[in-house]
């Protein structure tokens, strides 16, 4: 009974008059003043710290985990799920998301409020990271040169690694497992991330007869026959380690199992595209190979 | 008549705070007298945009979408004669999941080369779509010689939401990760896309259909002495049970289709006002309606706060929240329980 006033006064409000919706906080530029940035991508995370704009991010999407300054800041959860009304009391000055997700409808309620959103095109190649990064100069104010060397120490470890690939003769069938526990495994087919990791480090995707992620089963293992298989860290840990793979029907029928050629790597490292992946396609190709040889 | 009044006015002082509560909570730290100058037009663009384009579609969509479920529910349950029915049953959630499902999942080859909105659009219309076929099916399934037998339209429900759950899967199985996610929000709900045009296709629609399912009070309590009864006290009952389906086919497709599943309130909202105040549909459909709204909107509420900046999917909440209350309604006039 006493909230009735309120309510009243909520309707009063309701039906007064509806102010116009276009609000447009100032126009950022990209000057040289304090910028507050939303990152909903954790390779451009990656990216924003390594350019020195990590203290300048207020909100990260839930991929964002390296470099480990990044949990510190404030979560926004999955870029599928995004609070509107969160995102907008972090007052942002720029949105940077992966052009993939710039559709969501909450990202175009942001930009309604007049928030700058800005898709990146993110691919799956070496150079990845010097192309989002000369994107995200175009919104910040970095420097060429930094760029440049972005682009210079880049290219010095593509050098790295067609030397590793020089030595090599043979192209190893790689699998990727995805594992979340024992009872969701996918494997890599076409057209995905990792299938385009395997083969820059020298490698074949092991499986060639479907594209995206597919439930693993004990017969698609055995047809694959890898000679390496490579995982999550994280992955392999929720399968507790080699022994739990062991358990897996199929697993240990395969030539990657019974040559030990089991490969765990950073998930964001090895997958990312960011600045590393370079390093991360050598440090592959050398294990695939080694693997092989062995 | 003195107690109803006060029924009443409990459920209109809970709406009032739930709605109260709604706009000043938030992750936007805004006080009561900034919440005020934005209301009236007088405060800063980024707050006022909030306020109006933000928090007050999202509270509309949250009193409509969490009446309209409650309502039909309350509906269902007695042109079922069965406690346990909601609108599940007649085949307007599943076939909204399929569509939707499969929309998205395909919209991007079906619809690449349409525009933005009407891609995002496709979604929302396709599971409307899917809601009236679905029910539509069930509906025929279960109609035969100008009579509906309800026992069979429920049988007939449940073997279609199988089927459709089985297609679901398949699409499910041929979905990439980012789909897979999708799917996954979708189907926990949620009301984070609200905005005025959603509250303009849903409001009417709701308002309409819960007038029409008031109109048919009388006979839903009727029902209860069983349909023969119902005949013979002079209500056309094939045209009730006719209408009843239609309206909470459009009620809950529209819902579905603009927010995602959101479980629980269907089921449980008119089962607790039984419990309170005996099954007369006359006023169980306008209270289910009053406490539907209240309480999704007090789900909303946590859901955009409790884990601010980011989001928790309402439809975890309403079933965390709702279940255990229920449950302890139900333990505690265990005694009283003379269902419908």
């Amino acid at each position: 009974m006493k909230y009735f006033p309120v309510f009243l006064l909520l309707l009063l409000g309701l039906t007064a008059c509806g102010p116009s919706s276009e609000g447009h906080p100032e126009a950022e530029t990209t000057g040289a003043e304090e910028q507050r940035i939303v990152s909903l991508n954790g390779t451009l995370t990656e990216l924003l710290y390594d350019l020195g704009y990590g203290d300048q991010l207020v909100g990260v999407d839930v991929t964002s985990s390296y470099p480990a300054a990044a949990n510190e800041v404030p979560k926004l959860g999955h870029v599928s799920q995004l609070n509107v009304e969160g995102m907008l009391a972090l007052r942002p000055t720029v949105v940077f998301v992966a052009d993939e997700a710039k559709d969501k409808p909450a990202l175009k309620t942001l930009a309604e409020a007049g928030v700058k959103v800005v898709p990146v095109k993110m691919n799956a190649t070496l150079d990845n990271a010097v192309v989002a990064a000369k994107t995200l100069a175009d919104h910040l104010p970095i420097e060429t040169d930094k760029i440049d060397a972005y682009a210079a120490s880049i290219g010095s470890d593509k050098q790295v690694l067609e030397t590793t690939l020089e030595g090599t003769e043979i192209t190893p069938r790689v699998l990727f497992i995805y594992a979340r526990g024992a009872k969701q495994l996918m494997v890599a087919g076409t057209d995905t991330e990792a299938a385009a990791m395997i083969v820059l480090a020298g490698g074949e995707n092991a499986i060639q007869s479907f594209s995206d992620f597919k439930p693993l089963t004990p017969e698609a293992l055995v047809e694959a026959a890898p000679d390496a298989i490579l995982m999550f860290s994280s992955g392999l840990a929720s399968l507790d380690g080699k022994d739990g793979l062991a358990n897996i029907p199929g697993i240990s029928q395969t030539p990657a199992f019974r040559n030990d050629h089991i490969i765990a790597m950073d998930g964001h490292y090895l997958l990312g595209f960011g600045p590393r992946a370079a390093k991360a396609a050598n440090e592959l190709a050398q294990q695939i190979h080694v693997s092989v040889t062995k | 008549m003195h107690s109803r009044f006060i029924i009443l006015i409990i459920l209109f002082s809970l709406l009032a705070v739930s709605l109260a509560a709604g706009i000043v909570t938030g992750a936007y730290d805004l006080s009561v007298a900034d919440l005020w100058l934005a209301l009236t037009g007088r405060a800063e663009e980024l707050e006022q945009f909030l306020v109006w384009q933000v928090r007050l579609p999202r509270l509309l969509m949250a009193v409509v979408v969490g009446s309209a479920l409650a309502m039909t529910g309350a509906a269902t349950q007695g042109l079922f004669r069965n406690p346990l029915a909601e609108p599940t049953l007649i085949g307007v959630t599943s076939g909204a999941m399929l569509f939707a499902v499969g929309m998205l999942v395909f919209s991007v080859h079906l619809l690449a080369a349409f525009p933005l909105w009407v891609q995002q659009l496709g979604v929302s219309l396709a599971s409307f779509i899917g809601a009236l076929l679905t029910t539509g099916i069930v509906y025929r399934l279960a109609a035969g010689r100008g009579q509906l037998n309800v026992a069979t339209m429920l049988l007939a429900g449940i073997a279609i939401a199988a089927l459709t759950g089985a297609i679901t899967g398949l699409l499910i199985y041929q979905s990439d990760e980012e789909q897979l996610r999708d799917i996954t929000f979708w189907s926990l709900g949620s009301l984070s896309g609200a905005n005025w045009t959603q509250v303009a296709i849903a409001a009417p629609i709701v308002i309409t259909g819960g007038y029409f399912l008031g109109r048919d009070a009388l006979a839903l309590n009727a029902f209860l002495l069983g349909e023969r009864e119902a005949a013979q006290l002079g209500f056309s009952v094939e045209r009730v049970k006719k209408r009843v389906i239609v309206w909470t086919a459009l009620i809950v497709g529209v819902c579905i289709s603009l927010t995602g599943l959101i479980g629980f309130v269907g089921l449980v909202i008119p089962h607790v006002l039984r419990l309170w105040m005996g099954t007369d549909y006359r006023r169980l459909l306008l209270y289910s309606g009053l406490l539907g709204a209240s309480f999704l909107l007090m789900a909303d509420t946590l859901s955009r706060s409790i884990l601010a900046p980011a989001e928790l999917p309402i439809g975890i909440l309403t079933a965390l929240v709702g279940a255990p209350f229920f449950l302890w309604l139900l333990l505690r006039e265990r005694r009283k329980i003379s269902w419908l």
